[in-house]
């Protein structure tokens, strides 16, 4: 988890952007369900289990961003791999460029960088 | 908890959401596919999930925009009980307007009985009848605006009578048992006996009505 925080307001904060960070994961390679459990823990986010990632995924592939395979295994059960559509790697650069713009944004707020007429306009 | 103890629970919450019986076998076997995989890498299915099977099961009928019906249990239960109230009431008056007719109309022989079952079958099934009629007129005027509410009222039509086989028969004994009593706590019991048993049949009709409907 990123440090500092507090659970309920990171929640809050990762309800609007995980299915961005799903879709950033998988473009970089294809995974299996538990896989990318794993993987979004490593990338910071370790509260975030599979009860929270398997329905996104599903609303994914229902979407049509994201799909699945199903992978013979020689040893194992089979296993179902999921990998990033064309349409979902256009998404996730729509998505990419409308959260920086939104990063940006609120950067400046925090900074206080809003110009001073506009605040006494307000 | 096993992948299949998982698998079950999310499905009977599935069956319970309304879900169709295709989309819950499609939901079932892709999430056994996760889940074995998951567990072939050492990790039961209760630690994967972590957390509630129920929840987790309706977040995923939600995200995977399965068609799925509310099954309002309380609120039809509700209506179809209403409506056999006021069934019943008015079956009172049409049966005892039917026999003042038939009085009027046929002239029996002063020393004419007929057998006390027979003539309690009419007199109780008639209003029985009617009863069931004002349930399901009830259910479908009422809650028109409910999905499935016709399949749930033709079910109600049909479960209703196969209950009331099982349930009569068990206030009668009831009834017998405790002398035919009319206090009012014995009263009161065989009525509570006569509500249970209908909106058992009413619950079971809105289940068979969504687990059973028509794919689209």
């Amino acid at each position: 988890m990123i440090a500092g925080e507090d659970p309920d307001r990171q929640a809050q904060l990762l309800r609007g952007a995980l299915d961005m960070c799903l879709l950033a994961l998988l473009s970089e390679q294809p995974a299996h369900g538990y896989e990318l459990v794993q993987r979004v823990g490593v990338a910071g986010f370790p509260s975030v289990g599979y009860g929270t990632i398997y329905p996104l995924l599903t609303r994914m592939r229902r979407l049509g961003l994201v799909a699945q395979e199903v992978q013979n295994s020689p040893a194992g059960p089979d296993r179902k791999v999921y990998a990033v559509t064309e349409a979902g790697r256009a998404r996730l650069a729509d998505w990419t460029a409308q959260w920086n713009g939104f990063v940006d944004v609120v950067g400046r707020v925090l900074a206080g960088g809003v110009p001073s007429e506009t605040r006494s306009q307000q | 908890m096993t992948v299949d103890q998982a698998i079950t629970a999310a499905a009977r919450e599935w069956r319970r959401l309304g879900v169709p019986t295709r989309d819950r076998q499609t939901l079932a076997a892709d999430l056994r596919l996760d889940l074995e995989a998951a567990l072939a890498d050492g990790v039961p299915a209760d630690q994967l999930i972590d957390g509630d099977v129920t929840v987790f099961a309706r977040r995923l009928v939600e995200e995977s925009g399965v068609r799925h019906i509310p099954p309002r249990y309380g609120q039809i239960v509700a209506t179809a009980l209403a409506g056999a109230v006021v069934g019943a009431l008015a079956g009172v008056l049409v049966v005892a307007g039917v026999y003042m007719i038939l009085v009027r109309l046929f002239n029996l022989p002063g020393d004419f009985n007929a057998p006390a079952p027979l003539a309690a079958g009419i007199y109780y099934g008639g209003i029985g009848l009617i009863a069931l009629a004002g349930a399901v007129i009830g259910v479908l005027l009422l809650l028109r605006h409910v999905p499935a509410i016709g399949r749930t009222a033709a079910a109600i039509a049909v479960l209703t009578p196969l209950c009331a086989l099982v349930v009569v028969p068990l206030i009668m004994l009831f009834a017998r048992a405790t002398d035919y009593s009319t206090e009012i706590a014995i009263v009161l019991t065989e009525v509570a006996l006569s509500i249970i048993g209908f909106a058992a049949a009413t619950t079971m009709a809105r289940r068979w009505s969504l687990t059973h409907r028509p794919e689209s």
